[in-house]
């Protein structure tokens, strides 16, 4: 029966599910206190005592109870998570850190600062298709800069393209003026037939 | 039953004597493409799609709509069969057989067996929609706001057990964020602003476009610019059109995932997915391979295709009767319907009877465009496979950009389109599933009044939400879901049956 008990189980659990597990405590922790910010701001609602309004249709009454559903859900996320010994791992930092630090969580990153600053600081500011270009062509050189896509499952035609540079300018400096050329007349193309297709064919506002 | 008939036919003369069966063309095979590329699903396709036939009619727009939906269903079975990454998540179950197939070297016939499984699953599923949206449609005519509310509870519910079938809990919460989402802003009955925090945005409340092009689209490409990136390194060499013999000798099997598929479809905020898990398992529950399953099975990933592709018209059964969605991308043509003036729901068949069988009409064309594709075009549409993410992915993030700004020209929308791609991401990483809150979403204005009301109608009182004849059938599959959603209970039943099955056959009974 001894081995049945969550502490039991603990140090043999993957690195995966313990990560789970802080995940599971975490989201609970957040959703009961949306929950319980929900009911508070619901209680709070006119009652529209002076307009004669039904008890039973005032704005609150469904928010609260919506609030009070997704409290108790959390708070059973929680109670769950900590029973597998989820608030062991829950003020670990290093876990997150390690996470970020992949690659996989470098490119997270990159692509999460590019297009936020594309929709959220350009979009608006500037004429839509340089705000696309400018985009569309950081975007692909920043991914493609330290491996340039060459020769293997392209077509042909690529081939001899990126054959054609590596041999004017040289290795991997040639496949990079290349990315760079290739990067700018495909941002260019692209942006020009968002506007065109969307304004000119079916009539559109862009930002 | 004639009427429809002729509407039917005059759905199908329409299609053929107009240039609507150019955008039948353009329209499937963007589709195909859209489902094939991993990181670009149905729902962001048809949201896209939306913004752009804003301006046409009615008919044009919700038959491009239909072609995408189809088409793009279908397309996720080419990168699933290919790459083993299933290019929607409706081709998660092909992915299973389709995979193992072509690494056997039997690329050709997994790509027209796949084909074949759609095209008449999508004509099962059509035949479906057919003759049960107007007996549905009917029947909704009973429904007070009692059952209306219970339905809206109804659909998180099964919806959350369903999606997340590991964890039913994870499901529920996010329906109930869904639904929380939906309250924010004006108060349809009184006017009350509720959640807005003063920001007049806010007032006007989360339009469902950019927020489904956040979910789907936004978090989909921090999805697979996260993940490793993919290599396509397989050809098709032979013909892909599989021998008639051959599909016809899984007549059963595709009968049954058809039916299996249309019906997983018209559950509320299920989707193409569950349709293609449940025919898989149905099928393989049947079967007389059961050990091929999962190695290549023919059978095994016909009911795969076939169950996804039926329960895109499956999931338009409830769009038109009941104004509620059966999967995500359904959530969206039911938003396109209401921007194009046409108001589903149950008195479809009295205001606009023809339209259930012009959305026939459409669903035909589309098969047929994707039984022409699939078996003519498979070679050259391999090729759009080799675009790489990282020139693919900021050009979809374009255009999630302009959709979402398109739909009210409010830059608001990007906001929320990038709040809710971030929001979106991290709920998936933390294994909490997208549809649940998009059907929240959708859900949540017709549970806020019908609930209300029906308080009103009956003063406070709880008794009458669980005495008419539909509620309380409801409650009764509610209750059963969510019991069967927590493990104790599952555990306790096993246990019962066990003892009891046990007892009776020790008893030599």
């Amino acid at each position: 029966m001894a081995s049945d008990s969550p502490s039991e189980h603990r140090d043999d659990q993957p690195a995966e599910l313990h990560s789970m597990l802080r995940l599971d405590l975490l989201s609970g922790v957040a959703f009961s206190a949306l929950g319980l910010f929900m009911a508070i701001k619901s209680w709070y609602m006119p009652r529209l005592e002076h307009r004669d309004v039904s008890p039973f249709t005032v704005p609150g009454i469904v928010t609260g109870v919506l609030g009070g559903v997704l409290l108790v859900l959390g708070i059973f996320m929680i109670v769950r998570a900590a029973a597998k010994g989820g608030w062991r791992f829950a003020g670990s930092g290093a876990a997150i850190r390690e996470a970020l630090l992949t690659r996989g969580g470098a490119k997270l990153l990159l692509t999460l600062g590019l297009t936020l600053g594309y929709a959220a600081g350009l979009v608006g500011r500037i004429r839509f298709e340089w705000a696309t270009i400018l985009f569309l062509f950081v975007f692909i050189l920043l991914f493609e800069w330290n491996k340039p896509a060459a020769g293997g499952d392209q077509l042909r035609v690529f081939q001899r393209i990126d054959g054609f540079f590596m041999r004017v300018f040289g290795g991997t400096a040639g496949l990079r003026i290349r990315t760079m050329v290739a990067a700018a007349i495909l941002a260019t193309v692209v942006a020009f037939t968002v506007v065109y297709v969307f304004q000119e064919v079916f009539r559109i506002r862009l930002p | 039953m004639p009427e429809g008939f002729q509407f039917l036919l005059q759905g199908i003369v329409s299609i053929l004597t107009s240039p609507a069966i150019i955008h039948v063309l353009w329209a499937t095979l963007l589709g195909i493409c859209v489902g094939m590329l991993p990181g670009l699903t149905a729902t962001l396709g048809l949201t896209l799609l939306t913004t752009l036939t804003l301006g046409m009619s009615s008919n044009d727009a919700i038959l491009i709509l239909i072609c995408m939906y189809v088409g793009a269903i279908y397309g996720g079975s080419r990168s699933a069969i290919l790459l083993n990454i299933p290019g929607t998540p409706a081709s998660a179950a092909t992915s299973l057989d389709g995979f193992p197939l072509a690494r056997s070297g039997n690329v050709a016939q997994a790509m027209g067996i796949a084909t074949a499984g759609s095209v008449l699953g999508t004509l099962i599923g059509m035949v479906c929609l057919a003759l049960f949206a107007p007996m549905l449609a009917e029947f909704a005519l009973d429904f007070g706001s009692f059952e209306f509310f219970w339905l809206a509870v109804f659909g998180i519910v099964i919806s959350g057990r369903l999606t997340a079938a590991d964890d039913p809990v994870k499901g529920w919460i996010a329906g109930f964020i869904g639904l929380s989402v939906a309250m924010v802003g004006e108060d349809p009955i009184h006017a009350y602003d509720r959640f807005s925090f003063g920001n007049p945005d806010l007032r006007g409340g989360f339009d469902l476009l950019p927020v489904l092009v956040g979910v789907f689209g936004f978090a989909e490409i921090l999805t697979v610019m996260k993940s490793p990136v993919y290599k396509v390194t397989k050809n098709v060499a032979d013909s892909v059109i599989p021998k008639v013999r051959e599909v016809l000798g899984y007549w059963k099997t595709i009968i049954r995932s058809g039916i299996t598929g249309t019906f997983t479809g018209i559950i509320p905020g299920v989707g193409e997915d569950m349709g293609a898990w449940a025919s898989y398992a149905m099928a393989k529950g049947f079967s007389k391979e059961r050990e091929k399953y999962g190695k290549g099975s023919v059978e095994g990933l016909m009911a795969a295709e076939t169950g996804n592709s039926a329960s895109v018209p499956g999931s338009i059964i409830p769009v038109l009767t009941l104004a509620i969605p059966g999967s995500a991308p359904a959530a969206v043509l039911l938003a396109a319907l209401f921007i194009h003036g046409v108001n589903p729901g149950p008195l479809i068949m009295t205001n606009n009877p023809g339209l259930v069988f012009e959305i026939v009409a459409m669903i035909l064309f589309a098969s047929l465009a994707i039984l022409v594709y699939g078996l003519l075009l498979t070679k050259p549409l391999v090729h759009i496979l080799r675009v790489p993410s990282q020139k693919l992915m900021p050009i979809i993030f374009v255009l999630c950009t302009v959709g979402a700004f398109a739909v009210a020209s409010r830059v608001f929308d990007i906001w929320v389109m990038l709040g809710f791609g971030v929001l979106g991401f991290i709920l998936r990483e933390m294994k909490y599933p997208m549809a649940p809150l998009v059907l929240g979403v959708v859900l949540g204005p017709i549970l806020d009044q019908n609930l209300r009301r029906s308080l009103n109608l009956t003063d406070g009182e709880l008794i009458p939400f669980f005495t008419r004849p539909i509620s309380l059938t409801l409650v009764i599959i509610i209750v059963l879901t969510l019991a069967l959603g927590f493990k104790p209970v599952t555990n306790a039943l096993r246990k019962g049956l066990n003892r009891v099955f046990s007892g009776s056959l020790g008893n030599g009974t």
